[in-house]
């Protein structure tokens, strides 16, 4: 049986990506009490990093929300593996942390991140609504424009 | 096994614990999780790693400050309480070319995964200034056992 939440995202056209598998030292989600702890998520498609460089110097606006989409993307994949394989049982989006590798110019870090938090309204609805800080940074890892981590709660 | 267990059982030294300079606490109990400050690469008072990680070359500092800034979080955690790493938020005194944070701050996890078996989650940024200058600085939330 095809879940709510899973509807919804055929409805949208949204595809998710598989999981990464956890490696050696690295674990893509950890669960506490009833939160699901995801770890910062990168701009990346098909597990190669995507959209490398800075806002306000190789990027603009609408493709930092580009990546800020496939960050939102490789969190709900792993979300759902959190959940059981059934995003239904998510109660709540509780926090984004949204991370924007920018030039010390930029200014425009909350529409950059919100490619993520209103795909994740569009999906959860008012479960979707979330606390989030939008910060910019002088770097991020292997070089990408965006970095998502985030907290859920689940049923 | 707690936490003083598994740091003697990995062989480990910790650090004095860094006293907070100002009005905030190192740590803080919510629930079923701890809250710890963030934490830099020092001993007790004493800054060790300082400065601004701009090339590969600088590579080899980052990594000692991670790992003693990962060690100085442990400090900060009553020895006899059984924990677990939930989430750890890394900050890199980094220019804004070097991208190669993932190498910086796996001495890090590291010591989170020998200890506990897993790193916890991590979110790894690079910052154009911290606190003093330290190379790197850490915050974490921990989970409480039974």
């Amino acid at each position: 049986m095809t879940g709510t939440i899973d509807a919804r995202l055929k409805q949208l056209g949204i595809e998710l990506p598989p999981g990464s598998a956890p490696a050696a030292n690295y674990v893509p989600f950890v669960v506490s009490g009833k939160l699901v702890f995801i770890a910062g998520q990168i701009s990346q498609k098909d597990g190669k990093p995507e959209f490398l460089g800075k806002l306000g110097r190789e990027f603009g606006v609408a493709e930092g929300q580009q990546a800020a989409r496939l960050c939102a993307l490789s969190i709900l994949s792993h979300l759902k593996t959190a959940a059981g394989g059934d995003l239904d049982k998510v109660l709540r989006c509780v926090r984004l942390g949204g991370f924007v590798n920018a030039t010390p110019e930029f200014t425009d870090h909350p529409a950059v991140i919100n490619g993520a938090s209103d795909m994740i309204v569009e999906i959860f609805g008012d479960k979707g609504k979330h606390a989030r800080a939008a910060v910019g940074t002088s770097s991020l890892p292997r070089g990408v424009a965006v970095e998502i981590d985030a907290i859920f709660e689940l049923a | 096994m707690t936490l003083g267990e598994r740091v003697a059982k990995a062989g480990l030294v910790l650090p004095p614990a860094f006293a907070p300079v100002a009005s905030y606490a190192g740590i803080v109990r919510a629930g079923a999780q701890l809250h710890v400050s963030g934490m830099g690469p020092t001993h007790g008072k004493a800054i060790v790693e300082s400065g601004k990680i701009e090339t590969a070359a600088d590579l080899d500092k980052a990594k000692r400050a991670s790992h003693l800034t990962a060690l100085n979080l442990l400090a900060q955690i009553d020895a006899g309480l059984r924990v677990t790493p939930v989430k750890i938020f890394a900050l890199v005194n980094a220019g804004p070319d070097f991208t190669a944070l993932d190498d910086a701050i796996e001495p890090a996890r590291k010591v989170f995964a020998d200890l506990f078996g897993h790193p916890g989650v991590w979110t790894i940024v690079g910052s154009p200034c911290l606190p003093f200058a330290i190379t790197t600085e850490m915050e974490a939330i921990f989970g409480l056992e039974d």
